[in-house]
């Protein structure tokens, strides 16, 4: 019995060093399709049944949003006319300069196959996506890519300890943004000097392969340390995370 | 055994689609202490099974089993498995160490509770199982 045992640890340390290197990399792409398939349906069909919890404890607040949001839609309306014009302005100005492209950043569209400690997607290197590329829902920043196989990829969100994300406030405070513990986000490595308040807006700086301007979230609280070098403060997350399906893996032209 | 298959699917798939939390590892715990030596063999396929599912590198997790198995098999007799309260503290102490090196994550009030849950649990089921097939063992006897 011990020859098996020994043979099994044998074999999973063979196993462990032929993956390492990429040796069994035809036979994951053969069984990645059927794993990426269960998880991707059981994904998308219980997210009714995830979103149950997080509707009950959170109904007075969407009940709330939900006026609002309805006082925007009619808002939008009016505003439609107005882009539709400015579009066109835009894009016959666009002809004139002779650039077509709108940005210089590409996007990848994906769709989350699970959410563990890290976000799961249904595209891989076969769709261009690379580690360390930028993960986006709308305009709010979701994570970086940490992880790609021919079919799927894993991103590390914004609650990740391993996540660094240079990050600047509306009032132009410069800082890093990282996880703490699955739970949440700290905006760390601000200079005492530098102004921080609450409600503060932290969006990306455009540094490290991050686009510009993307939403992390709003300063909940702040944590100051005279002594210390740097002060820190908490960010609430504005995005949606329970009901996120669809997401954009975006990098620079 | 089919039932052990069963639920390790079953646990593999929500610890890497839903919630992270090592519950095939405590399966695996449970499996060792019910099934013995005879528990290698699947331990090892429920490992190579979660590296596929949760995108680590092939043989990570089939390692750490075997080695928690090893633990458990080496030292049966001195943490006497047949205690309730060995058992749940090595439980903890596995669940907590896993919990923290994959999912950076402290043990929180809610995952306290659900191992423990889970745990009572699976001991229960073991000791109706196992029950069971004494039975059966004693039937072909007589």
């Amino acid at each position: 019995m011990k020859k098996n045992y020994f043979l099994l640890v044998l074999l999973s340390l063979l196993i462990l060093s032929f993956d390492y290197l990429s040796v069994l990399n035809p036979l994951k792409i053969i069984l990645e399709k059927p794993v990426m398939l269960v998880k991707k349906e059981l994904y998308t069909r219980t997210v009714s049944i995830r979103l149950l919890p997080y509707l009950l404890v959170n109904f007075e607040k969407l009940e709330n949003q939900a006026e609002k949001l309805e006082e925007n839609r009619r808002a939008l309306f009016e505003l439609a006319a107005t882009v539709d014009e400015l579009k066109n302005e835009n894009d016959s100005l666009r002809k004139q300069l002779g650039s077509p492209l709108p940005s210089d950043f590409q996007f990848i569209p994906a769709t989350v196959i699970a959410s563990a400690r890290f976000l799961e997607l249904d595209a891989g290197s076969e769709a261009g996506i690379k580690t360390g590329m930028a993960v986006l829902d709308g305009s709010f920043l979701v994570g970086r890519i940490r992880d790609v196989s021919a079919y799927r990829s894993q991103v590390v969100l914004l609650t990740d300890e391993d996540i660094k994300v240079p990050a600047i406030t509306d009032r132009g405070t410069r800082g890093r943004v990282s996880g703490s513990f699955n739970k949440s986000i700290v905006f760390n490595e601000v200079l005492q000097k530098d102004p921080l308040f609450l409600d503060d807006l932290v969006s990306t700086s455009g540094e490290e392969g991050f686009p510009p301007d993307l939403i992390i979230g709003k300063i909940s609280h702040i944590d100051s340390d005279d002594a210390a070098v740097y002060k820190q403060a908490a960010v609430v997350s504005l995005a949606e995370t329970a009901v996120r399906k669809k997401v954009f893996v975006t990098t620079r032209i | 055994m089919r039932l052990f298959f069963v639920l390790i699917l079953l646990a593999i798939i929500i610890e890497t689609v839903f919630l992270p939390y090592p519950f095939t590892l405590m399966l695996v715990i449970m499996s060792v202490i019910a099934l013995g030596r005879n528990s290698l063999l699947p331990v090892f396929i429920s490992g190579i099974l979660l590296d596929l599912f949760a995108m680590r590198l092939w043989g990570l997790d089939s390692l750490i089993f075997l080695v928690v198995a090893a633990l458990i098999l080496r030292y049966n007799r001195k943490f006497q498995t047949g205690n309730p309260l060995y058992v749940f503290g090595f439980i903890f102490m596995a669940i907590g160490v896993y919990s923290l090196v994959f999912y950076r994550l402290l043990f929180s009030p809610s995952s306290l509770v659900m191992t423990l849950v889970l745990s009572v649990a699976l001991l229960y089921l073991i000791s109706i199982t196992s029950s069971q097939i004494i039975g059966e063992k004693k039937k072909l006897t007589v």
